[in-house]
């Protein structure tokens, strides 16, 4: 029993890995979102057959664990034990963060046969063993078994060929207007799962034993060409076709079949109940191999971990067929564990038999570092494809020469900066702060005449915030501006010394970005349309509200107007990313209601954009309205008065008097946008997962993050937060130049 | 109600229209007709601002089987508190709501001091290089703040202050354009005024506390009300800063409770109303300051 004194201490002090004495034996977890928050129960099991030991589990949110996680091994604050998504293993692993387990193989506590052959490959990099699986998902057809059969086929089709005849038997015009009404499948071009399976089914791999992709080879081309057929022949939807939803879309008979994975199970029993019988799985079809996408997530003990012992006899036990039970009935996820199997509620469920089965021949996408910018590229190219009906021969070489490139160079030796790296860094951190504080001081040094005693009492006040600011934003900005010139990365997180200074290397690599240019336009978009529908919409409101409105009446308009203003933007993007779903999203049951069909808003390429662009209106024009507000009431009433008794309309009352007496409010308002928009991030990083569709959403800001704290290039972006900078400075001074201010406002 | 012939201006002063009512050829019924459009305008503005609330609020009572209803319903069938029980019971909201408290009444407290003080050297002070510090300090505002967040990480690490409530509080502490807008502020405060406190023997400091800072309400409660809202509505900077579950501010709770695959939505609504509820009740209470605050800054700008 822990006593109450012990329990405190334990809330204090226990999580922070290495401050806990040693008195109990305590291990800290971390998995990811949902769970994150149910893998107490595995803790408490581990513990009620190992007294005296602790497992303290903390839940990461999805959305950010990646950030969360390399900042920890960069700060040097990992937990014993982590939650790894099967594509971050690389990474980690590259950098030397995980704690190699090949030990436990030889005490024969587990091995490689005791997995499915795909799941122990997620385990292992570079022939050592750096985790232990612990759930899998894979990839197979959710299909309306009612639909198959009303067209005479008794079962979902096992081969490519038989994929076809099912498109040529399920595809239809309904209605006779000449676009098909419904669907055999929905394949999606934005699913690099879906992709990889495909090549692989074909015979080509993402790459050789050689470190080639062979994606531009005959198999490969061929796998695109299947996928193009399918779509340009109607089988499956194109991208800009009227998916909404997946479990919309099936019910309403719209695609009758779709590919995903475990999860949707659960889902498609609770959203559908109507589906109940009419609805199975079935393996992918082949071609010339069987293969599905295999992903999930294992388990494994960072280096750092101050108790290996304990945390390798955890991740071992989860991975114990009676744990992984207990794990899927907790959860619904998978076990990576063959023997699991056997439990009753996965063995004699047809279901759950069709996705043992697809676990033998699923394979997960290749350990390499950068396997994630490997699948954007993947997704961009196969939709291009699509969209554009690009030549499949063609976006395979594209493709191929593009994944090329990102393979891994190996191990970076040591750089420039090595040896006296962190002189070198400090001592052209030292140059900039130097330069800036010459530069403030210089006025105060060439000046004799000024009292010493004035400028010590105002050094009082402005010392505090003064030297506040210096630690937490001037040399913090300082040392990202030195990393601007240098290739610091994911590497020298894991050895300093690696890192080199590469001079302006930064910088011209970003003029000859593409995704860079794609969020500069992006941000441009967005400003240019947000920018002016804020500030209509505000002037309007404030106009309106203006006038004649008892004051009860204002404040409610105004309240309203300015509510959303005041709301986290966390848990208003909750509220309309449900707005704007497909499926009973409020906004398509409402243009429903009046008769215009909805889309998939946020997954759509063309209207992911305008409702960001909406949201963004929403949240911040009531802050401009109260602005134009205020400037509105120093206008005094009898100018209006005067202008209407000289028979002045409206309008003219507005050009003539509203206008320029609003100017410098409106400049302000103008400006703040601007800056504001420019620096657009929150909304893509919670609304479109990070920049979709095809970077349709991605913004420089967010860019800068991704490169920063998703691919860890942390001097690349801190180039791209410097252009950036440099580009609000110059917008905003043109504002200002053109609003023709000579006061130097802001 | 007044009359819609009537103008009522809660800031009747400024606008300087005293004894012109009956100059305003505004009878009532004209002045009404008039005034439907942009009234209409408004409605629609104001439906469309407060639909999501409304939806937010409806969804978090729901229970599972209604959430999805098609045609949707607004008013939920035998509402259900369960997701607030889940919240507070099986995780940590409780706590997270303490957490969150903590940090914004401390970081709005640091900044409302170091800002006006550094305002006011800025503004009432004059020593050889402080416009080109103050200028420094302004070109700050337009690197995006995603930039310092490893260097800050790093040395909040140095202090061990990483996984700390106060980890969040002191880098937060003063910002440019706290100091920015007092120093607009303070401005127009006059210097007499100053001048004579000095006559009458106050020292420095106590011409700061009990003649310059009473004039400044306005701005200290605008000031204090945009760094509250920063504060409370911080998600990433938490996200890296906090490991410890029970740490966490609800911004951050409220992430975890997204599935990699799948979205209780009922769940998600109800943790979004925790996190706006405490927000939008201190607006209700205090949007006369919030008003004012916002325009504030406008005007001074």
């Amino acid at each position: 029993m822990i006593s109450k004194v012990r329990l405190f201490l334990f809330l204090t002090v226990a999580f922070v890995p290495g401050l806990l004495s040693a008195e109990s034996e305590e291990i800290t977890v971390w998995a990811m979102g949902e769970e994150g928050n149910r893998i107490s129960v595995l803790a408490q099991a581990f513990e009620s057959e190992n007294p005296g030991v602790r497992v303290v589990t903390q839940a990461i949110p999805w959305n950010g664990a990646h950030d969360r996680l390399l900042t920890a091994v960069a700060g040097g604050l990992t937990p014993d034990v982590v939650q790894l998504g099967t594509t971050w293993i690389p990474e980690f692993a590259e950098i030397d963060a995980l704690l190699p387990l090949d030990s436990l193989i030889g005490e024969g506590e587990i091995g490689a046969e005791r997995f499915y052959p795909g799941s122990w490959k997620t385990a292992l990099y570079d022939d050592r063993v750096v985790s232990i699986p612990w759930y899998v998902d894979t990839r197979v057809y959710f299909y309306r078994s009612d639909l198959l059969e009303d067209a005479g086929i008794g079962e979902f089709p096992r081969t490519w060929q038989g994929l076809e005849e099912l498109g040529e038997a399920l595809t239809r015009d309904v209605d006779g207007d000449g676009t098909f009404d419904n669907h055999a499948y929905d394949l999606l071009a934005r699913d690099y799962g879906l992709s990889v399976a495909l090549f692989r089914q074909a015979g080509a791999s993402i790459f050789g034993p050689d470190g080639k992709s062979s994606v531009a080879s005959v198999e490969g081309i061929e796998s695109l060409s299947f996928f193009r057929s399918l779509v340009s022949r109607g089988y499956a939807p194109g991208p800009s076709g009227r998916q909404i939803d997946p479990i919309q879309d099936l019910r309403t008979g719209y695609v009758a079949s779709w590919i995903s994975g475990p999860w949707m199970v659960e889902l498609l029993r609770t959203q559908a109940p109507d589906l109940n019988g009419k609805w199975m799985v079935a393996g992918m079809p082949r071609g010339r191999h069987e293969s599905s996408f295999l992903g999930g997530c294992n388990l494994a003990v960072f280096r750092n971990s101050t108790r290996p012992n304990l945390a390798q006899r955890f991740v071992v036990f989860c991975s114990r067929p009676d744990i992984q039970q207990l794990w899927f009935s907790a959860t619904g996820n998978l076990p990576a564990v063959r023997d699991a199997w056997n439990a009753e509620e996965l063995e004699n469920d047809p279901i759950w038999r069709v996705f043992k089965n697809q676990l033998e021949s699923a394979e997960p996408p290749p350990p390499l570092v950068s396997w994630a910018a490997m699948e954007s590229a993947i997704e961009n190219s196969v939709e291009d494809m699509v969209i554009n009906e690009r030549n499949p021969a063609e976006t395979a070489r594209e493709l191929a020469s593009r994944l090329d490139s990102l393979y891994p160079k190996g191990r970076r030796g040591k750089g420039n900066l090595s040896g006296h790296g962190t002189l070198v860094l400090g001592g052209f951190f030292v140059f900039f702060a130097v330069i800036v504080a010459l530069w403030v001081l210089a006025p105060a040094l060439l000046d004799r005449t000024s009292s010493w005693r004035r400028v010590g009492v105002s050094a009082m006040f402005l010392a505090p915030a003064a030297l506040h600011l210096i630690v937490f934003m001037l040399v913090p900005l300082m040392i990202s501006l030195a990393l601007s010139f240098t290739n610091y990365d994911i590497y020298s997180i894991g050895d300093w010394r690696t890192t080199s200074f590469v001079g302006f290397e930064n910088y011209q690599r970003l003029v000859g970005d593409a995704r860079f240019w794609t969020s500069f336009l992006n941000t441009v978009y967005f400003l240019a349309v947000a920018g002016p529908l804020t500030i209509i919409a505000a002037l309007t409101a404030a106009i309106i509200l203006n006038r004649r409105f008892s004051s009860r009446v204002r404040t409610f308009f105004r309240s309203s107007l300015f509510l959303p203003v005041v709301t986290p933007l966390v848990a208003v993007a909750v509220v309309w990313r449900w707005l704007l779903a497909p499926q009973s999203g409020l906004i398509n049951l409402g243009l429903e209601w009046i008769g215009i069909e909805g889309r998939a808003w946020l997954t759509d390429p063309v209207w992911a954009m305008p409702s960001l662009i909406l949201m963004a209106v929403w949240k911040n024009a009531g802050y401009s309205m109260v602005i134009f507000l205020a400037g509105l009431q120093t206008i005094p009433r009898t100018f209006y008065e005067a202008a209407e008794v000289d028979g002045a309309g409206p309008m003219r009352r507005f050009v003539s008097i509203t206008i320029p007496l609003l100017r410098p409010t409106l400049l302000f308002v103008v400006v703040v946008t601007t800056i504001g928009y420019m620096q657009l991030f929150a909304e893509p990083y919670v609304m479109t997962a990070g920049g979709g569709p095809s970077d349709r959403t991605l913004s420089i800001v967010l860019y800068l993050y991704q490169e920063g704290f998703k691919f860890f290039n942390l001097g690349y972006a801190s180039a791209v937060a410097y252009t950036l900078c440099l580009v609000v400075a110059v917008v905003s001074f043109l504002q200002m130049i053109l609003a023709g201010s000579r006061e130097g406002r802001i | 109600m007044a009359g819609a012939g009537i103008r009522f201006s809660p800031t009747a002063e400024i606008d300087g229209r005293k004894g012109t009512l009956q100059q305003v050829p505004s009878a009532r019924g004209r002045g009404f007709v008039r005034s439907i459009p942009g009234l209409l305008f408004l409605l629609l503005a104001a439906g469309a601002a407060l639909i999501p609330f409304l939806w937010m609020i409806s969804t978090a009572f729901k229970r599972p089987e209604v959430i999805y209803q098609i045609p949707p319903v607004w008013i939920p069938v035998e509402p259900t508190l369960r997701h607030f029980q889940n919240l507070f019971g099986q995780l940590s909201f409780a706590r997270n709501l303490f957490n969150s408290t903590v940090v914004t009444f401390g970081i709005t407290a640091l900044s409302l001091l170091l800002n006006s003080m550094a305002g006011y050297a800025f503004a009432k002070h004059r020593f050889p290089g402080m416009e080109r510090l103050f200028g420094v300090f302004l070109i700050t505002l337009m690197v995006p703040a995603q930039v310092t967040a490893i260097p800050v990480f790093l040395l909040l690490k140095k202090l061990g202050l990483l996984n700390t409530l106060a980890g969040l509080i002191i880098p937060a502490a003063s910002s440019v354009f706290g100091i920015f807008l007092m120093r607009q502020f303070m401005t127009s405060i006059p210097d007499a005024l100053i001048e004579s406190g000095r006559v009458d023997g106050c020292r420095e400091w106590g011409i700061f506390w009990s003649i310059v800072l009473p004039q400044c309400r306005p701005a200290l409660a605008a000031l204090g009300i945009f760094t509250f809202l920063a504060a409370w509505s911080d998600f990433f900077f938490p996200l890296i800063v906090l490991f410890d579950q029970r740490k966490y501010t609800l911004p951050v709770a409220l992430a975890t409770l997204n599935g990699q695959h799948t979205t209780d939505w009922g769940m998600l609504m109800a943790g979004s109303l925790v996190v706006i509820t405490p927000i939008v009740l201190l607006f209700i209470a205090l949007q006369r300051k919030f008003v004012e605050g916002i325009a504030l800054t406008g005007l001074k700008g």
